[in-house]
C-alpha cells in the first residue's frame, strides 16, 4: 500500500476539545500545523494523510451528533492543518514561514 | 427521529433504501419494481406518481411531467432548459423571475408547478414506498444529487424535500454514495478508486481515496447535463430524419405523442443495442398513416453518439489532474449509473485506463441508494459495526468566490475543499468615508466573474465611516457538510456586527416553501380519495372476476339449475358493461354496486348452492394484488 504501513510520528499531544472550550481557537491558537496533526516535522505525505482520517473519525460533526457546532469548529482547524500539510508547494511554504517565524 | 432513508433521485428512475440490521434493503414499490420512473402526471380525475404515470404517457403526454432534474435550480433561458424543451411534450413557462414553471391542465384549469414541487411529489412517492415496506412513518431522508450540482441544484432539491414535509438530513453526492456501496464491505489496503457515474441525465466522475472506512474524495468533476437521455435524443432525432425522408411533408415533432412514441422506442433500442449488434425499431402508427420499421446498428449508434462519449473522458483528465493522481495509481474503476451499460462506455475507459477492466461489481442502478442509505444510517447514528468507523469527506465541485475590482473572481473556496469548511477573507474599503459595501458571490472556475454564475449579493453597510483603506472587514464563506453556502461579514476595526443579506435569485422564500406544503398537503387528500376510488372499482372488478371463476367450475356447473347459470351471467355482465364504459365513479357507487352483487344478484344464488367460501377464498386471492396494478394496465 501506498501508506506504506507506518504509523505516525507522535509530536506534541495535543487536547483539541480543551483548546476548543478554553476558547484558544481562531488565527492565532499559536500550534503549529504539525501539533495539530500530532505529527513531527518529518512526518511523510502518508502519514499526514493517515492522522488527519484518525482524527476526522473522532472529531468530523457527522460523528458528533450530540455536540455537533464544537466538532464543527475542531474539525475545521484540523482540516486546515491537513490541507496546508498534504499539498507539497504549500507545506513547503509554511515550512519557511515558520522558520523565519522562528529566528 | 425514527427510520431515516437514502433516496437516489434520478433524472429518469429513482430508489429508495434503508440500512437495519446491518444491512441495506433496496425497497421495491407497490408494483413490486426496485426503481420508480421519475414522472408524475395528472389526469382529470387524479395525481399520478411513478410506474403509472410512465405507464399512461404516450397517451397523455402534455400533462406527464419527467426530467425535473434538467429544470431544478436553473434558469428559464438556460441555453440547456431552451434545448430540452424543444423534445418534451408538456409545456414550461418562465415566472415572473425567469425560473422556469411547468404547465399542465387539471380538471379544464391551467396549473402551473415549479420543479421543486415535481419533485416533492417523487420524493413523497418514495417515501411512501419506505413507509409501506417499514410499516412506520418515515419523516428523514439522505437525498443524493450530482457531486457537479451547484448551490442552487442542491437547495431546490432540499426544498422538494422540505415541500413533502420531509427533512433532508443530507445532501449527498451520487458517485460518493456509489464509493461507499462499492467499498463498504471491502477488507482491502488503501486504495484510489475513481467512480464513474454517468446516468440518465447527469454525469460525475469522483475521484476517492478509501481507507479503513474513511472514504476521501479527492477530486470530483462533471456535467450536469449529459446522460442516457442525450443518447436517446440522438437516437430519436436519427429516426426522425428517417421518418422526414420516407413520408415526405410529414414531422413527427408536431405531435406530442408521436415523440413520446419515439422516446420509448429509442430508449428501449439503446438497452438492446448494449447486448446485440443490431435492433429494429418498429412503431405503428407513428402519426396517421405514417408507420416506423427501422433497423439500428450498434455501430451507427456509436457514430450518432460518438461525440458524447469522447466527451466522457474529459472530466476523468480533470479529476486526475486535480488531486495530481496517474492512471496508474487507480486501483480501480467503478461504474455506476444504466448508461455504463454501453459497450462503446467500457471499452474506451478500459483504452483510456491502458487496458484495465472497468469493475462492474455493484448494481449500476441500485448502489447510489445503496450508499444513501449506509450515509442515512451513519447520520441517525444507528449503532451497527459495519457503519461505526465509517466516515465520507466531501469536498465542494466548483470555487466560490466575490468579485473585486476590474470583475475579477477572488477564490475564498477553491473546488475540491473538504466540506464543511469555512473560509474568512480580510476586505477593505476603497474610497473616504465609505460605509456600506456591495458584494457579489460567484461561483464557477474562469478567472473573469461575469462568465461564472452569480450566487446572490450581499451588502454590509452601518458600520462608521473612515478614510479608505482602514475599515477591516471580514467576510466568511461557510459550506456546510451539503455543500450548501451561507456568507457571513463583519467590520473588524469598529467592532461592528453589521447586518448582511444574501439574495439568492434562486431560492424558495420560506413563504413560497411554506404555501406549497400545503398545496402537497391538499394533493395527499386528493391521493386518498383517487386510491379510495381505485381500491373500490378493483374490489368489485375482482368479485365479478370471481364469480366468473367460479361458474367457469365444471362441478358447480353441473349442479346448477341453467336459469340460475343465466341471471347469473346476465348480472355479472351488466356489471361490467357498466365498469368498461364508465368514466369515474365515486368510491361510494363502485361499494353500491358491490353490495348489490353480493346481497341481492350473484351473491344469494351462490348461497343457495352453498358455495360463497369458494367464492370468498378466490376474492382473497386475487385481492392480493395491489389496486394500483389497475391503474397501469
Amino acid at each position: 500500500s501506498h501508506l506504506g504501513g507506518a504509523r505516525p510520528h507522535l509530536g506534541v499531544e495535543i487536547d483539541h476539545s480543551d483548546l476548543f472550550d478554553r476558547g484558544k481557537w481562531g488565527g492565532n491558537h499559536g500550534i503549529s500545523h504539525y501539533a495539530m496533526l500530532g505529527l513531527d516535522r518529518h512526518a511523510t505525505e502518508a502519514e499526514v494523510k493517515r492522522a488527519f482520517h484518525q482524527l476526522s473519525r473522532k472529531w468530523h460533526p457527522d460523528k458528533n451528533p450530540e455536540a455537533k457546532e464544537r466538532a464543527d469548529a475542531i474539525f475545521k482547524v484540523i482540516k486546515e492543518a491537513y490541507e496546508t500539510l498534504q499539498d507539497p508547494a504549500k507545506r513547503k511554504r509554511y515550512d519557511l514561514f515558520e522558520r523565519v517565524g522562528a529566528l | 427521529m425514527g427510520p431515516v432513508v437514502g433516496v437516489d433521485l434520478g433524472t429518469t428512475y429513482s430508489c429508495v433504501a434503508i440500512f437495519q440490521n446491518g444491512a441495506v434493503e433496496i425497497i421495491a414499490n407497490d408494483q413490486g419494481n426496485r426503481v420508480t420512473p421519475s414522472y408524475v402526471a395528472f389526469t382529470d380525475s387524479e395525481r399520478l406518481v411513478g410506474d403509472a404515470a410512465k405507464t399512461q404517457a404516450a397517451l397523455n403526454p402534455a400533462n406527464t411531467i419527467y426530467d425535473t432534474k434538467r429544470l431544478i435550480g436553473r434558469q428559464f433561458t438556460d441555453p440547456l432548459v431552451q434545448k430540452d424543451m424543444k423534445l418534451w411534450p408538456f409545456k414550461v413557462v418562465p415566472d415572473s423571475s425567469g425560473k422556469p414553471l411547468i404547465q399542465v391542465t387539471v380538471d379544464g384549469a391551467k396549473k402551473s408547478l415549479t420543479p421543486q414541487e415535481v419533485s416533492s411529489m417523487v420524493l413523497g412517492k418514495m417515501r411512501d414506498t419506505a413507509e409501506a415496506y417499514l410499516g412506520k412513518e418515515v419523516k428523514n431522508m439522505v437525498v443524493t444529487v450530482p457531486a457537479y450540482f451547484n448551490d442552487a441544484q442542491r437547495q431546490a432539491t432540499k426544498d422538494a424535500g422540505a415541500i413533502a414535509g420531509l427533512n433532508v438530513l443530507r445532501i449527498l453526492n451520487e458517485p460518493t454514495a456509489a464509493a461507499i456501496a462499492f467499498g463498504l464491505d471491502r477488507s482491502h489496503a488503501a486504495e484510489t478508486v475513481l467512480v464513474f457515474d454517468l446516468g440518465g441525465g447527469t454525469f460525475d466522475v469522483s475521484l476517492l481515496s478509501i481507507d479503513s472506512g474513511v472514504f476521501e474524495v479527492l477530486a470530483t468533476a462533471g456535467d450536469t447535463h449529459l446522460g442516457g437521455e442525450d443518447l436517446d435524443a440522438r437516437l430519436i432525432q436519427h429516426l426522425i430524419g428517417i421518418v422526414k425522408k420516407k413520408y415526405p411533408g410529414k414531422d413527427p415533432t408536431t405531435s406530442p405523442a408521436a415523440v413520446q412514441k419515439l422516446r420509448r422506442e429509442a430508449e428501449r433500442a439503446k438497452r438492446a443495442l448494449s447486448t446485440k449488434t443490431e435492433v429494429r425499431v418498429e412503431i405503428e402508427g407513428l402519426l396517421p398513416g405514417v408507420d416506423l420499421s427501422e433497423m439500428v446498428t450498434r455501430a451507427k449508434f456509436e457514430e450518432l453518439c460518438a461525440d458524447l462519449f469522447r466527451q466522457t473522458l474529459l472530466p476523468v483528465e480533470k479529476v486526475l489532474e486535480d488531486a495530481a493522481i496517474s492512471k496508474s495509481d487507480v486501483s480501480e474503476v467503478v461504474l455506476v449509473g444504466g448508461s455504463t451499460r454501453i459497450p462503446k462506455v467500457r471499452s474506451m475507459l478500459k483504452r483510456f485506463f491502458n487496458g484495465k477492466e472497468p469493475n462492474t461489481s455493484i448494481n449500476p442502478d441500485e448502489a447510489v441508494a445503496f450508499g444513501a442509505a449506509v450515509q442515512a444510517g451513519v447520520l441517525s447514528g444507528e449503532r451497527d459495526k459495519k457503519i461505526q468507523d465509517l466516515l465520507l469527506l466531501d469536498v465542494a465541485p466548483l470555487t466560490l468566490g466575490i468579485e473585486t475590482t476590474g470583475g475579477v473572481m477572488a477564490a475564498i473556496i477553491p473546488r475540491n475543499t473538504v466540506i464543511p469548511t469555512s473560509k474568512t477573507k480580510r476586505y477593505t474599503t476603497a474610497e473616504d468615508g465609505q460605509v456600506a459595501v456591495t458584494n457579489k458571490v460567484f461561483e464557477g472556475e474562469r478567472p473573469l466573474s461575469q462568465d461564472n454564475r452569480l450566487l446572490g449579493t450581499f451588502e454590509l453597510s452601518g458600520f462608521p465611516a473612515m478614510p479608505r483603506g482602514e475599515a477591516q472587514i471580514d467576510v466568511t464563506f461557510d459550506l456546510d457538510a451539503n455543500g450548501i453556502l451561507s456568507v457571513s461579514a463583519r467590520e473588524v476595526t469598529s467592532g461592528t456586527e453589521a447586518k448582511i443579506t444574501i439574495q439568492n435569485a434562486d431560492r424558495l422564500s420560506p413563504e413560497d416553501v411554506e404555501r406549497m406544503v400545503n398545496e402537497a398537503a391538499s394533493y395527499k387528500d386528493a391521493d386518498a380519495q383517487a386510491l379510495g376510488r381505485v381500491e373500490a372499482r378493483v374490489r368489485l372488478e375482482q368479485y365479478v372476476h370471481a364469480c366468473r371463476k367460479l361458474l367457469k367450475d365444471v362441478e358447480l356447473r353441473n349442479r346448477m339449475l341453467e336459469e340460475d347459470v343465466l341471471s347469473a351471467t346476465s348480472d355479472l355482465d351488466t356489471v361490467d358493461a357498466w365498469l368498461d364504459d364508465s368514466g369515474d365513479h365515486s368510491a361510494a357507487e363502485y361499494d353500491e354496486r358491490l353490495a348489490e352483487l353480493r346481497d341481492n344478484s350473484v351473491g344469494p344464488v351462490f348461497e343457495r348452492y352453498d358455495v360463497v367460501g369458494q367464492l370468498h377464498r378466490a376474492r382473497v386471492g386475487l385481492l392480493r394484488v395491489a389496486a394500483w396494478r389497475t391503474v397501469c394496465a
